[in-house]
């Protein structure tokens, strides 16, 4: 099936992950962008009204006056059945914050790219993934790209897969690494996105012919925790039907993307579990501790919300060790993606000893060095001796309380 | 192309998926929370209260807005056949109470009643077909309650004589009210239009004073009427009454005609009431040059308000506080000796009584003078024919009218004292019920009467200031050489457009507002009616606060109250 | 079948809002919601933000869609962005926000949304304090009220925000002040921002019984008598320059107004006067506005 499909129409552009983000938004046609300025995510929108404007797109676009209104009117246009985009960063999604639970729990359609960055105080714009972390309880679909074509191509399987089973998407993307760094991106043929993306049919939105009230205040307390469950199993159906939307985004376009990806873990005795380019860095280290004999394998996760818990327990069942990177911090606990993981490790009768690093916060680069660093801190241990361990940033003087 | 494993029922996709619910949960029924409930209904508006034969008038209003004659003359039949009369001389209660007043001026409904009667005369009168009945009906006297009453009876089929001593058909319609106000021609019309029925009028007819009725029984009348008015004036009781050039206003008013001679003569009037100023008034058409003497103010004469101030518009003299104590000849005049008067305290009637003032009298020399103090009924012919009178010498009713003897009835002044011409036509009307119930055996009808809409029940929101419409009269000047009818009436547009200044008080028209402002959509439109849908009203009470006309009410929900 | 009498006449009897609606028996704000909606009739999206309109909505047969507090205007921008792109251009969006959603708390989304002159009609219906959470004191509650949250020995000592004059600094194409008491008028200026496109602003007054405290059966009255006593004029505005003021055929002192009311019980008679006077004055200036907006 999938050879019957010219993958050839395309064209390789050098695109930075922000016009990577356009173009697909550019293909997949669609109808109402809003979006405010904020370093890093910028790029992305100001290449969108430029399509915007030259007819490459025809869409509105609405240049609103804050995050929490950009959302609120991209939740209205997808609230009447139209196609919707839009992207931020840090402060602007702490400042969405409410919307971003509204339409989580009342389930709108949407695509949202997310440039992670830092969150003040104090303010700056190198990359971080704590503003879009923070978002997991929202019930959106949470997406981690390693690669500029890994952006493009799953904004793309977002928009048919948010608009099949009406649970927002959210693609994250870390902030310079991706958002300002050009890779050559196959930017396909606009008429094989057309294949892939067959429209909203949704059952459900604002029509005076069909009233509906969407959103409206609970009638009951029981009535309400019914819906709440409706938008949690929602997600998990949103997670089978991806495998679906990737077959057919494979059969199409001749790439395909798992939640995970287990790289050399078969034999592996240490496993390093990262995500997003941290993922890039981590597999060249796996390829060049292989090479002097290690039995060293990674575990990409891409897909965040909602967690691929069993996935990772079935990857990570035959190693000794897991090495969690986490390039964020629920500050007074640890690394979010380690405490998720040992979470789901739990209730394992055998299971890995997981030790959990935090690395990179605020920018700091994470380099193959740093990296190995870390697989070499984690080989040397019987058991971590801390629940959180920093790397790269030398050694703290805790201070001491009074 | 879609490898549809996963298979989502609908309402997994979307929390807005349960609607169907929520709109029947949302139907909550919330007529329960109410604690007032809204009662639509009709009330009396102050017109119809205060007038004396009971007329519908908002309703006639209706009909004369939508310029349907024919239908307002319907309604105002149901109570007074002869509203071209009592449009000119009633002297309009109903203006009186009309709520508009507070706002800006009364309705001129006696101007839009005549209007409809003389329409109505101006219709064909071909004889109805009435179920003819062979119970027959003697009525003694052919004034407004007489006639009123063998109008109605005839209607209803009954044989009906109405029996005038004098000449004239009409009673005080033919002799006591004068042509100006009253153009004879117009009651000529009318007497011929309520005999359309088949009521038979037979003047020069008295019913003997002794055994009268007996007689009457004797022909085969199986009920009587007496509607004999007060024909009588009462006596000065002073000295010199029976002086010739002394004629009492009663009589006067019958005959004006036959006073010619008193043309550029003074003529002295007495007495403060109707009949006083009637009298001044012809006499000042004679040519003569009258004088009331009145011994009360101007504030305590009874005389209506209007006519008096058109009889001194037309030049009529008054001189108040002047009370005669004796009248005598001098020089071939008469002399009218009087009393200076001063106002004491207030008597029974709330009127300052008037007592003689210290210090000498003055005379007025006159060429006639006519006495015009009131009049009385002649006890005698009902004592004679075994009729009990009360204190004032009227025949003794109850309140259906029934005499104290069997089949004899009594209506109008002589059975509720002197009164107007409009209760006269009421009293006729309910004399012609008890009649009919008399002689057909059935029941009474249940009278309605309704709470009266008051005006500060009204919403005058809704209301615009807009004048009153008058109808033109003949000029003072012209006034004095003329019998001509001085009102002289409005045209029909002016009419239909003072009928539109009815306030409908009391009376739902359909204006809906309770409707439109229901916050709670509660006040359905069932066909032309208008209800209130108590599963959802709260009893908020908006409908009530915004009925321009004081249709609803809010009466406490029975189910709070404590058994 | 008699026909209703009146403009009554002229008003749709197909309801928008099914009865046994969740407001509080006499509240002018689901009435003034009933007769805007009954003129815009089936052809419309309503989207809200947390009020008392929020309960409402449940009893709409029109679409609903509730939208977080500070972006119902976003929201409505948004809805019609996303009907145009649909090829829908005939059904009108409507936004509903009370004040505090339209003072207070959304009037930066709504600012914004005027200055894109966004395609669709919002209507504030006021009724001067954050009620559906129990009274508390919003930008829009009139000097000199209680609140529960400006106590009777503190009344709110500022005057109420002149959201009109916001909206004509915007020079937003239509604004205009409505009143359940002016039915008629209140309808005429929802048909006449029907027909104009752009953003369009309504301020309707809507009595709240509970938090004014006052009669339940006065909420029309009341709508009136501030009509009457110059404190909430009826106007227009277009292009934010060009003033219509409707004069009161009956004027009343402010005092009437205000003795009715609870929570205006506690004001003297120098308080009362206070608030006629800036009351008189900005009647003044509401006039020399019409008088001088038509410099080119």
């Amino acid at each position: 099936m999938a050879s019957s499909v010219d993958r050839t129409k395309g064209t390789y552009v050098m695109l930075s992950g922000n016009h990577a983000v356009s173009n697909a938004v550019r293909l997949s046609r669609v109808q109402v962008v809003s979006a405010y300025p904020i370093t890093p995510q910028t790029p992305i929108v100001e290449k969108i009204s430029e399509f915007v404007s030259s007819g490459e797109l025809k869409a509105r676009f609405i240049p609103a006056e804050s995050e929490h209104s950009v959302l609120a009117a991209v939740s209205g246009a997808s609230s009447v059945g139209a196609r919707t985009f839009t992207a931020t960063s840090r402060q602007g999604l702490m400042y969405m914050e409410e919307v971003v639970h509204w339409i989580g729990r009342g389930m709108l359609p949407m695509v949202m790219a997310v440039v992670d960055a830092l969150i003040g105080a104090p303010p700056d714009n190198w990359t971080e993934q704590d503003s879009s972390l923070y978002q997991r309880d929202t019930g959106w679909m949470i997406f981690y790209c390693e690669t500029n074509q890994e952006v493009f191509d799953t904004i793309i399987q977002a928009f048919r897969i948010t608009e099949k089973m009406s649970v927002p998407v959210m693609v994250c993307l870390d902030g310079s690494y991706l958002s300002h760094t050009s890779e050559p991106v196959l930017v396909p043929d606009i008429a094989l996105v057309d294949k892939y993306l067959p429209g909203r049919k949704d059952a459900i939105v604002a029509d005076p012919k069909k009233p509906h009230r969407l959103f409206g205040p609970a009638m009951s307390q029981e009535f309400n925790a019914k819906l709440r469950r409706r938008t949690h199993e929602a997600l998990e159906t949103a997670a089978e039907f991806r495998k679906t939307a990737d077959r057919e985004f494979e059969s199409i376009f001749g790439r395909s993307y798992d939640d995970i990806e287990c790289y050399k873990t078969e034999d592996a005795e240490t496993i390093v579990v990262a995500m997003s380019t941290v993922a890039g860095t981590s597999r060249f280290v796996v390829d060049r501790l292989r090479e002097s004999g290690q039995k060293v394998g990674l575990v990409k996760v891409r897909m965040f919300r909602p967690f691929p818990g069993n996935r990772l327990v079935e990857a990570l069942k035959n190693a000794k060790k897991v090495a969690v990177i986490d390039r964020n911090l629920s500050y007074g606990h640890g690394g979010i993606l380690c405490m998720e993981l040992k979470a789901s490790l739990y209730n394992e009768k055998k299971r890995p000893t997981v030790f959990g690093y935090v690395a990179g916060i605020c920018g700091v680069p994470i380099t193959p060095e740093l990296i190995m660093q870390i697989i070499a801190d984690t080989n040397a241990k019987e058991t971590p001796e801390e629940e959180l361990i920093w790397m790269g940033i030398g050694k703290s003087e805790k201070v001491k309380a009074v | 192309m879609e490898n549809n494993k996963v298979v989502l029922p609908d309402s997994l996709l979307h929390p807005a998926y349960l609607e169907p619910e929520i709109i029947a949960r949302a139907r909550r029924k919330t007529g329960e929370w109410r604690f007032l409930r809204p009662i639509l209904r009709n009330r009396t508006p102050p017109c119809s209260g205060a007038c004396p034969a009971g007329i519908d008038i908002r309703q006639y209003l209706e009909f004369v807005r939508k310029q349907d004659f024919g239908e307002a003359w319907k309604i105002i039949e149901l109570n007074n056949p002869m509203p071209a009369i009592t449009g000119r001389v009633c002297y309009h209660p109903c203006e009186v109470d009309c709520n508009r007043k507070g706002l800006d001026s009364a309705l001129n409904i006696h101007s839009i009643e005549r209007s409809v009667g003389d329409f109505a005369l101006r219709q064909s009168s071909r004889r109805p077909k009435v179920k003819a009945r062979k119970e027959k009906v003697a009525i003694v006297g052919s004034g407004p309650a007489g006639i009123t009453c063998g109008y109605y009876l005839s209607k209803l089929g009954y044989p009906t004589t109405v029996f005038e001593a004098s000449s004239v058909a009409g009673g005080m319609l033919a002799v006591g009210i004068p042509e100006y106000r009253l153009p004879r021609k117009i009651l000529a019309k009318q007497i011929e239009f309520l005999q359309r029925f088949g009521l038979e009028i037979k003047t020069c007819m008295a019913v003997g004073n002794e055994k009268g009725l007996d007689d009457l029984f004797d022909q085969g009348y199986l009920a009587v009427l007496l509607a004999t008015g007060y024909q009588k004036g009462r006596q000065l009781n002073i000295a010199g009454e029976n002086l010739p050039g002394v004629i009492q206003g009663i009589e006067f008013l019958a005959r004006p005609a036959t006073h010619a001679q008193w043309r550029n003569k003074e003529v002295v009037v007495i007495g403060g009431g109707n009949v006083a100023i009637d009298s001044a008034r012809c006499a000042l058409r004679l040519g003569a040059r009258p004088l009331i003497l009145y011994r009360r103010s101007r504030k305590e004469m009874p005389a209506n308000e209007e006519e008096a101030q058109a009889a001194l518009d037309e030049g009529v003299r008054i001189q108040f506080l002047a009370s005669p104590v004796g009248l005598k000849s001098r020089n071939g005049r008469l002399v009218v000796q009087c009393e200076q008067m001063e106002l004491g305290q207030k008597d029974g009637s709330g009127r300052k009584q008037a007592i003689a003032a210290k210090g000498p009298g003055f005379e007025v020399e006159a060429d006639a003078v006519i006495p015009a103090i009131g009049q009385f009924t002649d006890a005698h012919l009902y004592t004679a024919n075994g009729i009990e009178t009360d204190g004032q010498g009227n025949v003794a009713v109850d309140e259906n009218l029934l005499t104290s003897r069997k089949g004899v009835f009594a209506a109008g002044d002589c059975a509720t004292g002197p009164a107007t011409v409009a209760l006269a036509i009421g009293s006729g009307r309910k004399a012609a019920i008890s009649i009919d119930v008399y002689l057909s055996g059935k029941e009474y009808p249940v009278s309605k009467t309704g709470e009266i809409v008051q005006f500060e029940q009204m919403n005058l929101a809704y209301f615009s200031r807009q004048p009153r419409q008058e109808g033109k009269s003949l000029a003072p000047s012209a006034r004095a050489t003329s019998f001509a009818e001085v009102a002289e009436g409005l045209s029909k547009a002016k009419v239909v457009k003072e009928a539109g200044r009815c306030m409908e008080c009391g009376g739902c028209n359909k204006c809906a507002n309770c409707w439109l402002f229901c916050p709670d959509g509660a006040v359905l439109q069932d066909g032309a009616q208008l209800k209130v849908a108590l599963e959802f009203c709260k009893g908020c009470g908006i409908c009530a606060q915004e009925c321009p006309r004081g249709v609803i009410a809010m009466e406490e929900e029975t189910k709070w109250q404590v058994q | 079948m008699r026909k209703l009498k009146q403009f009554n006449t002229q008003i749709a009897s197909e309801e928008h809002i099914s009865p046994g609606v969740m407001a509080c028996p006499g509240c002018g704000g689901v009435l003034a919601m009933r007769l805007i909606l009954k003129v815009l009739g089936k052809d419309v999206i309503v989207t809200t933000c947390p009020s008392c309109n929020s309960g409402f909505a449940q009893n709409y047969t029109v679409p609903s869609v509730h939208a977080p507090f500070a972006a119902v205007a976003s929201w409505a921008s948004g809805i019609r962005a996303g009907l145009d792109m649909l090829g829908d251009t005939k059904t009108t969006v409507l936004a509903v926000a009370g004040d505090g959603g339209t003072f207070d708390i959304g009037i930066q989304a709504l600012s914004a949304a005027i200055e894109r002159n966004e395609n669709f009609i919002f209507v504030c219906y006021d009724n001067e304090a954050y009620m559906t959470t129990g009274i508390q004191r919003s930008s829009a509650t009139p000097l000199g009220a209680w609140t529960a949250t400006t106590p009777v020995a503190n009344p709110k000592g500022e005057n109420k925000k002149r959201i009109m004059d916001i909206m004509a600094a915007h020079r937003i194409p239509y604004a205009a002040s409505a009143s359940i008491g002016y039915p008629e008028d209140l309808i005429y200026k929802v048909k006449r921002a029907m027909q104009i496109r752009g953003t369009r602003f309504l301020h309707v007054l809507s009595p709240c019984p509970i938090g004014w405290r006052c009669s339940q059966d006065l909420s029309v009255k009341l709508s009136r008598m501030a009509v009457e006593s110059k404190i909430f004029p009826l106007f227009e505005i277009v292009n934010g320059l060009r003033y219509k003021v409707q004069r009161p055929q009956h004027e009343i002192p402010v005092s009437e107004y205000l003795r009715l009311q609870g929570r205006f019980s506690h004001l003297d008679a120098k308080s009362i006067d206070k608030i006629q006077h800036i009351t008189d004055r900005e009647w003044r200036r509401l006039l020399a506005k019409e008088s001088t907006a038509t410099i080119k």
